[in-house]
């Protein structure tokens, strides 16, 4: 089947399942269920995106489900706005509180963020309980409208199904749109390791409000769509925490990350109580029983079940094997060569020797100790700078500060100019600085490929509308980023690597990949912390063919390091540290001949690395 | 302003924050061993609430052997939970954890309603119920037997932890398990101690709650998210904390309600915490810990 | 794992189908289903418990006396999870899958709002327990309430403290869930109308632990008497105490959840002597006597008087099916037109919109038992 047909028979499918539907169930008890089932789907997925996609844990989802019915209810009947407006008045003022519950709670994550979620929940309930002016309280909101559809009203549950479907249909689209995007990377780059994530480009804190925004504001239309349909009526007491924790049971028993098993553990947990009815009083426990075990034995829920049954593997490689991607990697790897030169500009001869980065008095401080202590070092456009010191003698700490991730306590570093000192990762990152780390911070879920393209954050454009509805625009950046990513991949020796997981790679290859992601921002300087580490002879000279080739092509490289023979060997330029200071500094002829840096670091037989 | 009503409040209070410290206790113990948020804390004080009224309504056993068997009760019951709940799940990140004792908390709601019935039973007392009056101020003399055992709870605990050679090892389990173990540390069986330890504080804590809010499933829901607030406020993984947690925000909850909004109450101890947790989010006593890059 | 995984979903497709082929027991020909949605999970369980035993007494009763012209009833018991959307669950269940004739439905005002419209949609008569004021005035007909409504027991309350107890400063404790807040808010209205004043009211979250800030708060406002309104027994048990502990600063009259069979069990002494607006009391009619006695006999304990509606809601809905026969109109307008009916909750007379009962008792409590004061009626409005 050609990928043509291939674009059309999901549509189809759907569409014809969407029509059918009401007519083959026409009870009105089973379609109530599902609209709700699938007004919880549209929460769950929400949650999702929060957690799944973005690693951060929100058991405040009933409560924006709250928040987009009360919003949408209160207009439609007090103030006579059409159920139609309310829809998009449900969305945003949702979204708006997700902002207002992201901003304070950035910088808690884990159980801290869940229990701050849990407050708003609980804080949210109590409002609308108690702001009887408002929201009429215990009491609740009767005679809520259905929406119309020009002359017709849809207060008919076979009716609302449409409208219901339709949306569903378009809301996991977006979501599952969003997982292949830029957008959506920066979210799993989040989840998968937040420091990583902010050094490679990703502004953290822009995106963890963004993820809290659109979870809210899914959880809100779901609201909506509970309001205005089934009992048309809606009271303070069904938004509680409970209802939280049941929506996080629904997205994780569907599949943590997987948008259309929220919908099935949605439609799952909304009709199982149906269903199992005959149990009576026992059914909680065995719910509560199934969650543990799903827990324990199933863990990425359905989804996961799922994608390891044999038939759903053959139907995706069936499915993917025409997809842009993996044409681009087929094409490459068959074509072969020349493409990896391209991956990286080549800025030789553009003022070598220059003055890149200047450190002056640079320090910092943590409680009573200082771990830097006044630096002052320069680094030169187009060489190879080695940092080199005994352990806790700053260096790690003096990296930290270069790419952002510590402010200093004194001292100033300034790139090609621009004062840096103190400015988040991601825009040093933006001016042109890039960096691996000592112990080694991939997006470990993610393949090899996402984790390149993830690198290229900053000097790419698709922002959250054009993740979701993949524009052409937005088609041809993500073609370029991938070119580029396979380039690269090539460059520092991974080709044919491209869908593996980067965490089910061998240590050394994790180390290029990390470079890999590194060096796609093209950075004006790459920082090294401990390259070698953990590199075997072979893997280090290849290493060392690497830094050459990068050095060649005008990238300035300061790494740290302990591998003296290494250092000696690539360095045009090495700065000695000692409990934070700056105790030596030059060529590695002067360095080895320093009588402080032997006493303090190196041993009186250099070559014992 | 009357010195009368505040006293009355503050009796109140701290009654009720010693419950919520007696519960965080147990949490951070479980925290500081396993890094797990243990969402069903609160049924463990449900549970052995309903057993112990079981035990003296039905079997009519004594209120001392009532204490007794109840408490070694739940130290089964721990070590039988953490096996089920935790041990399948040690080794993955704290969501399937978290999730996991959500549902064993949902379990042992309905169980207890289906074993016991579903309504509210009244928990025999050890004292009296008509309140003493101390200087004007009305005192349940149940509150003073609170506050009297939460000390000696407290008391007990430093010295199994500070000057036992079993406490040293729980101790050491908790701060690095890695490290323990290879010392020799059996630490599978600190951990199980552990859980047990934390659901018998749970059983002083029902019982000694018991008699004054009677037994239903619902008695642990809003208790033990209060409790996790009280170890969030005091300092996370800081037992002191815990302690200064809970007696705070039971005290800050009673008199909020007077004088600005009973119906609010319950925001309390939740507007509390966010605030701790934007402005000081290590707590009283926590200590901040820094990501190694 | 995968093995593991693997049977573990055989058994879940295996429950599943038991449950959708199980669905609904045959049905006999010749029995006349009726439904019930109490609570029998979540968190008014105990109320659901103690509906339950009541309409199965009624239930019994009818069966053996022959039922309606030689037809059994059928009882179809379908659980309402206590929320909204399990309501409204129970309802549609009820109606499309059990394929029940008539109802005895909800007594949560937010449950009986939440499955109103399709009450209305289905045109089934639905006997509810609920007692706010607006649930037989949203322009349903097809809902009949068999207990007297909150303005009958705010009105109650408002003049017995009048012309009985003569006190005129009143403090209103409530819950703040629907019944609380609507009790209470009738209750502040009637006292304006008859002069008396409020001198403060408090709130309190159901399930709440703690009393002691609201009641210092009444004391030191300057009550005489605490009007206290809240439907959990368990909550309003801890009032009890805990308003003794402080020295009992003011009289007390509450709700009908403050003489509760459950309540009393748990408040034991603290309730001796306390006032409380009661649906029926033993000694108050020859009904309620029978029904006390029956009870006592069925299940080997004392009644509880806030459940008996559901008794007095089967027979009401039986006799109307025997007038009426088996078409849900004809139910229903014989059901509206019950008049003079004695059941166990007191004397029934229909009004048009469809309430039953306009007569409450005051009680007080002897030794853990209600007993009866006075019986206030109000004609309705």
């Amino acid at each position: 089947m050609n990928i043509n047909a291939k674009k059309i028979l999901i549509p189809a499918c759907l569409v014809v399942a969407v029509v059918l539907f009401p007519r083959v169930v026409a009870s009105s008890y089973w379609l109530n269920l599902i609209n709700l089932a699938i007004s919880f789907s549209i929460a769950a997925i929400g949650l999702n995106i929060v957690l799944g996609y973005a690693g951060q844990l929100s058991l405040a989802q009933a409560a924006f489900w709250g928040i987009g019915a009360y919003t949408s209810a209160l207009l439609t009947t007090q103030l006579g706005v059409p159920v139609w407006g309310g829809m998009f008045a449900a969305f945003f003022m949702s979204a708006l509180f997700g902002v207002l519950l992201g901003i304070p709670t950035l910088k808690l994550s884990g159980h801290y963020l869940a229990m701050a979620t849990i407050g708003f929940g609980i804080i949210l309930q109590l409002v609308l309980v108690n702001a009887i002016w408002l929201t009429n309280g215990s009491d609740g909101i009767t005679k809520i409208p259905s929406p119309w559809i020009g002359s017709l009203e849809l207060d008919d549950p076979g009716d609302f199904f449409y409208v219901a479907a339709v949306a569903l249909i378009l809301f996991t689209w977006g979501a599952i749109n969003l997982k292949n995007s830029r957008v959506g990377r920066a979210f799993m780059a989040i989840r998968e390791n937040e420091m990583a994530a902010e050094t490679t480009g990703v502004d953290t804190t822009f995106y963890k409000i963004m993820a809290f925004a659109l979870s809210a504001g899914y959880a809100g239309f779901g609201g909506w769509m509970f309001a205005h349909s089934c009992s048309h009526y809606i009271s303070p007491d069904t938004f509680s925490f409970d209802q939280s924790v049941m929506i996080l049971v629904m997205a994780v028993l569907g599949g943590n990350g997987s948008a259309i098993g929220s919908i099935v553990g949605s439609v799952l947990l909304t009709l199982l109580p149906e269903v199992l009815r005959f149990l009576k009083n026992y059914y909680m426990m065995v719910y509560a029983a199934g969650i543990v075990l799903i827990m324990i034995y199933m863990p990425s829920g359905i989804a996961g079940l799922v994608r390891h049954m044999r038939v759903s593997t053959r139907l995706r490689t069936w499915w993917n094997s025409d997809s842009t991607a993996a044409r681009q990697v087929a094409a490459s790897s068959s074509g072969g060569e020349v493409v990896s030169v391209e991956a990286i500009a080549v800025t030789e001869g553009s003022g070598a020797g220059e003055v890149l980065l200047t450190v002056k008095g640079l320090a910092k401080q943590f409680g009573g100790l200082k771990a830097v202590d006044g630096v002052d070092m320069v680094v030169r456009r187009g060489e190879i700078q080695a940092l080199i010191g005994p352990n806790g003698s700053g260096k790690t700490t003096t990296l930290n500060m270069l790419s952002g991730l510590y402010i200093p306590t004194g001292g100033e570093i300034s790139l090609e100019g621009a004062a840096i000192a103190g400015r988040k990762p991601h825009v040093i990152t933006s001016l042109g600085i890039a960096r691996t780390f000592q112990n080694i911070r991939l997006f470990g879920e993610l393949t090899v490929l996402d984790n390149v393209l993830i690198g290229q954050q900053c000097h790419s454009k698709s922002g959250l509308i054009s993740s979701i509805f993949h524009p052409p625009w937005q088609r041809a950046e993500e073609s370029a980023m991938r070119a580029k990513a396979i380039g690269m991949l090539a460059f520092v020796g991974l080709k044919g690597k491209e869908f593996a997981q980067s965490n089910s790679l061998p240590y050394g290859q994790q180390r290029l990949l990390e470079m890999a992601r590194a060096l796609v921002s093209d950075p004006k300087l790459l920082l090294l912390d401990e390259p070698a580490a953990g590199l075997n002879a072979a893997e280090t000279e290849t290493l060392v063919d690497l830094l050459f080739q990068i050095s060649k092509r005008g990238i300035t490289i300061l790494l740290v390091e302990h591998d003296m023979n290494l250092v000696m060997n690539v360095s045009d330029h090495i700065t000695v540290l000692n409990f934070g200071r700056k105790i030596a500094e030059g060529t590695a002829e002067e360095i080895e001949k320093n009588q402080e840096v032997i006493d303090a670091y190196l041993g009186t037989e250099v070559g014992n690395a | 302003m009357d010195w009368t009503t505040n006293l009355q409040m503050l009796t109140a209070g701290l009654a009720m924050g010693s419950i919520y410290a007696l519960v965080a206790l147990g949490f951070v113990l479980i925290f500081n061993a396993v890094n797990v948020v243990n969402f069903a804390q609160g049924e463990f004080v449900m549970v052995p609430a309903f057993v112990a009224v079981w035990l003296m309504s039905y079997l009519e056993l004594p209120y001392y052997l009532t204490c007794a068997a109840t408490v070694i009760f739940m130290g089964i019951f721990g070590i039988i939970f953490q096996r089920i709940a935790y041990y399948p799940l040690r080794h993955r990140t704290f969501l399937p954890v978290v999730i996991s004792t959500i549902g064993v908390g949902i379990f042992l709601k309905n169980g207890a309603q289906n074993i016991f019935g579903a309504e509210p039973l009244s928990m025999p007392r050890p004292t009296a119920s008509e309140a003493l009056n101390l200087f004007g101020v009305y005192v349940d003399p149940q509150y003073i037997v609170i506050i009297l055992c939460t000390l000696a709870l407290l008391a007990f605990q430093y010295f199994l932890f500070e000057k036992t050679k079993l406490g040293k090892m729980l101790q050491a389990t908790a701060q690095d398990k890695e490290m323990a173990r290879l010392l020799g540390i059996r630490v599978t069986i600190m951990i199980a101690i552990t859980f047990a330890y934390s659901s018998m504080l749970g059983a002083a804590a029902g019982i000694l709650v018991g008699p004054i809010f009677f037994v239903t499933k619902e008695m642990g829901g809003m208790l033990g998210l209060k409790a996790f607030c009280s170890t969030i406020v005091g300092g996370f993984g800081s037992v002191p904390g815990a302690i200064v947690g809970g007696v705070f925000l039971g005290v800050v909850e009673v008199f909020g309600a007077y004088y600005v909004s009973s119906a609010y109450r319950d925001a309390f101890a939740f507007i509390i915490l966010i605030l701790v947790l934007l402005v000081r989010p290590q707590g009283f006593f926590g200590e901040k810990i820094a990501e190694k890059a | 794992m995968k093995k593991a995984q693997s049977v573990f979903l055989v058994i879940f497709l295996f429950v599943v189908g038991l449950g959708m082929v199980g669905g609904s027991a045959a049905m006999a020909a010749d029995d006349i289903r009726i439904g019930f949605t109490p609570p029998v999970t979540g968190a008014s369980a105990a109320e659901g418990a103690l509906q339950i035993k009541a309409i199965k007494l009624a239930l019994k009763e009818i069966n053996a006396a022959g039922g309606v012209n030689g037809k059994k009833i059928d009882l179809r018991i379908v659980d309402n999870q206590s929320s909204n959307p399990g309501a409204l669950a129970s309802l549609q269940n009820a109606v499309e899958q059990e394929k029940v004739l008539a109802m005895v439905g909800f007594v949560k005002s937010t449950q009986i709002l939440a499955a109103s419209d399709a009450i209305k949609k289905y045109g089934i008569p639905s006997i509810i327990g609920g007692t706010n004021f607006t649930l037989t005035r949203q322009g349903n007909p097809w809902l009949f309430r068999v207990r007297s409504d909150d303005s009958i027991a705010a009105a109650a309350m408002v003049k017995y403290i009048k012309e009985d107890t003569k006190l005129t400063k009143i403090g209103i404790l409530h819950d703040i869930d629907a019944f609380g807040t609507g009790g209470a808010d009738l209750v502040e209205q009637y006292a304006k109308e008859s002069g008396l004043t409020i001198v403060k009211r408090e709130k309190f979250s159901t399930k709440e632990k703690d009393y002691t800030a609201p009641l210092l708060s009444l004391k030191n406002a300057g009550a005489e008497i605490m009007v206290v309104y809240a439907p959990n027994a368990e909550d309003v048990a801890l009032v009890q105490r805990q308003y003794r502990q402080l020295g009992s600063p003011f009289k007390y009259i509450g709700s009908p959840s403050s003489q509760m069979k459950d309540c009393l069990n748990l408040s034991k002494e603290a309730a001796e002597g306390l006032l409380a607006i009661a649906d029926f009391v033993p000694g108050q009619g020859e009904a309620a006597n029978r029904y006390a006695a029956a009870y006592k006999k069925e299940y080997n304990e004392d009644f509880d008087a806030t459940s008996a509606w559901a008794y007095d809601g089967l027979y009401i809905l039986v006799n109307a099916i025997k007038k009426g026969g088996e078409n849900r109109d004809k139910i229903r307008e014989a059901v509206l037109a019950t008049k003079g009916y004695k059941g166990v909750l007191g004397t029934f007379d229909f009004t048009a919109n469809g309430d039953g009962l306009h007569e409450v008792s005051v009680v007080q409590i002897e030794k853990s038992a209600p007993k009866l004061l006075k019986i206030v009626s109000v004609a309705a409005k």
